[in-house]
């Protein structure tokens, strides 16, 4: 294998691959829906603290359902984290490795006293778990993306399409959701003290030096020693399990979509009105694009 | 419109004048991201979304130097931070996936045998077989060096980081490459070795 040859190679590849794109009507729909989260920004600030209650709730929530106790420890090494941009960004949630993609809107109906959780919605004999955000009213919004174990086939059903993908929706769904809102003051538990870089890198784990910095003894030993742990705001705190039983919330007449991005399934289920779910899934991007 | 004029527009807030690069750019940049994530729905995905926050951050670019270099450097670190949470290993004959069914009609240059054209399809499965199976971030140093043409120093610019660093990650990747490639080692002792 010579350079022209893979220089040559990778050229084809590309253009044969990609031989023309559109993005500009994509695009516009992203700056429409910029400018609602700019009208929204100051709502989304106040529901800042709220947020933060959601994040930690994640740990809680996975913690206390037995047939998830397994991916619990994954869900927690795959350092979650907030983020609180400055005034008029808006916050973003990132579960760096856990979700690929991540919503750029929820409605203001859902902001507005956010309660919000992340923790596992049983449907059939399976959990899944996600993203979820609800709030004191009632209205409730989950997002799970996993990655597909069969060819990526969409159930029957209505067809629509989110980002210009072929999407399936579903209406009159029912199903048991376990995970109530919870406080942080109720969860979070003792900050917790790493080696130099250890936190740094678990952050920021995609950055230069990051992946020897997490190999070096004294990281791997704090990480095994911590047990249960969460990262907010750039610190790290243990995680109190084992403090809340598993209330169900029986759920009718909500709306799931479902969709593909590569090979992963992205699904949303709500009970707010079909309007903004579809919004909801059209403003998920990559996750990467929110940092 | 000049682009020029367009970021300048941009750096005053006229979003309808994103239009320029997005036209201009979109392509090369979707074929960029498309080499470092393998699944062209996601790159599209990252660009539109890099082209948003360069209107976001179109303040803070030089109108005196091309849009595109700037650019670029959004849509390889995005990239690579997608690559990176996807976690995806493209199938090559995924049903969806263009590139299965693609590979094979590469390199079909009419002056070569039948023969030279079945090795050299094998040999650029094998190229994209091996991209596929390095990190994202060598992934994105290969794409940068041999699909984008860029030097060291201009890599480590980009990553603003020490050219030692570029070099350093460079180096992996080549050896993780030519390991990869190994059965396809030149035997022309005129071929060029992979620097």
């Amino acid at each position: 294998m010579n350079q022209a040859q893979i220089e040559q190679g990778l050229r084809e590849i590309a253009e044969q691959a990609v031989p023309e794109v559109d993005l500009l009507s994509a695009i516009h729909v992203g700056l429409t829906a910029d400018a609602k989260e700019h009208r929204g920004a100051a709502v989304r600030k106040r529901a800042a603290r709220s947020a933060v209650t959601a994040l930690v709730t994640t740990v809680a929530v996975v913690a206390m359902v037995p047939s998830l106790r397994a991916k619990a420890g994954a869900l927690l090494r795959g350092w979650v984290q907030m983020h609180i941009p400055g005034p008029g960004v808006g916050v973003a949630m990132s579960m760096r490795t856990d979700l690929a993609l991540q919503p750029t809107y929820l409605p203001d109906a859902l902001l507005s006293g956010l309660v919000s959780v992340a923790g596992s919605v049983t449907v059939g004999a399976q959990d899944h778990m996600g993203l979820f955000f609800g709030n004191a009213q009632g209205h409730w919004l989950w997002i799970t993306q996993e990655s597909a174990q069969g060819t990526g086939v969409l159930p029957e059903g209505q067809h629509v399409r989110v980002r210009g993908r072929q999407a399936v929706l579903l209406n009159d769904q029912s199903g048991v959701l376990l995970g109530p809102p919870r406080r942080l003051d109720e969860t979070i538990g003792e900050e917790l003290t790493l080696p130099p870089g250890c936190l740094e890198a678990m952050i920021e784990n995609d950055r230069p030096g990051s992946e020897s910095a997490l190999l070096k003894p004294d990281c791997q030993k704090a990480i095994e020693e911590a047990g249960e742990f969460t990262i907010v705001n750039g610190k790290a705190f243990t995680v109190r399990s084992g403090q809340f039983g598993p209330p169900e919330m029986h759920y009718a007449n909500a709306t799931r979509l479902i969709w593909y991005v590569g090979t992963t399934r992205i699904e949303v289920l709500s009970n707010l009105p079909l309007g903004e779910v579809l919004r909801v899934a059209e403003s998920m991007v990559p996750t990467a694009s929110l940092e | 419109m000049e682009e020029r004029e367009a970021i300048a527009r941009l750096q005053k807030g006229d979003i309808s004048a994103l239009d320029v690069p997005v036209r201009e750019y979109q392509v090369q940049a979707v074929r960029l991201a498309y080499l470092i994530i393998g699944d062209r729905h996601l790159a599209e995905d990252v660009v539109q979304a890099a082209f948003l926050r360069a209107f976001e951050r179109s303040r803070q670019f030089d109108t005196e130097r091309p849009f595109w270099p700037w650019f670029r450097r959004i849509v390889v670190n995005d990239a690579v931070k997608a690559a990176t949470r996807s976690r995806q290993h493209i199938p090559l004959r995924s049903e969806s996936d263009e590139v299965g069914s693609l590979i094979p009609q590469l390199c079909t240059d009419p002056d070569t045998s039948p023969e030279e054209t079945a090795g050299a399809a094998e040999l650029r499965q094998a190229v994209w077989t091996a991209l596929q199976q390095l990190s994202p971030a060598q992934r994105a140093v290969v794409v940068q060096r041999y699909y984008l043409g860029m030097s060291e120093a201009e890599m480590a610019d980009l990553r603003e980081c020490a050219p030692g660093t570029v070099k350093a990650l460079l180096h992996s990747a080549r050896q993780r490459l030519r390991t990869l490639l190994g059965r396809f080692s030149p035997t022309n002792p005129a071929a060029k070795r992979l620097e």
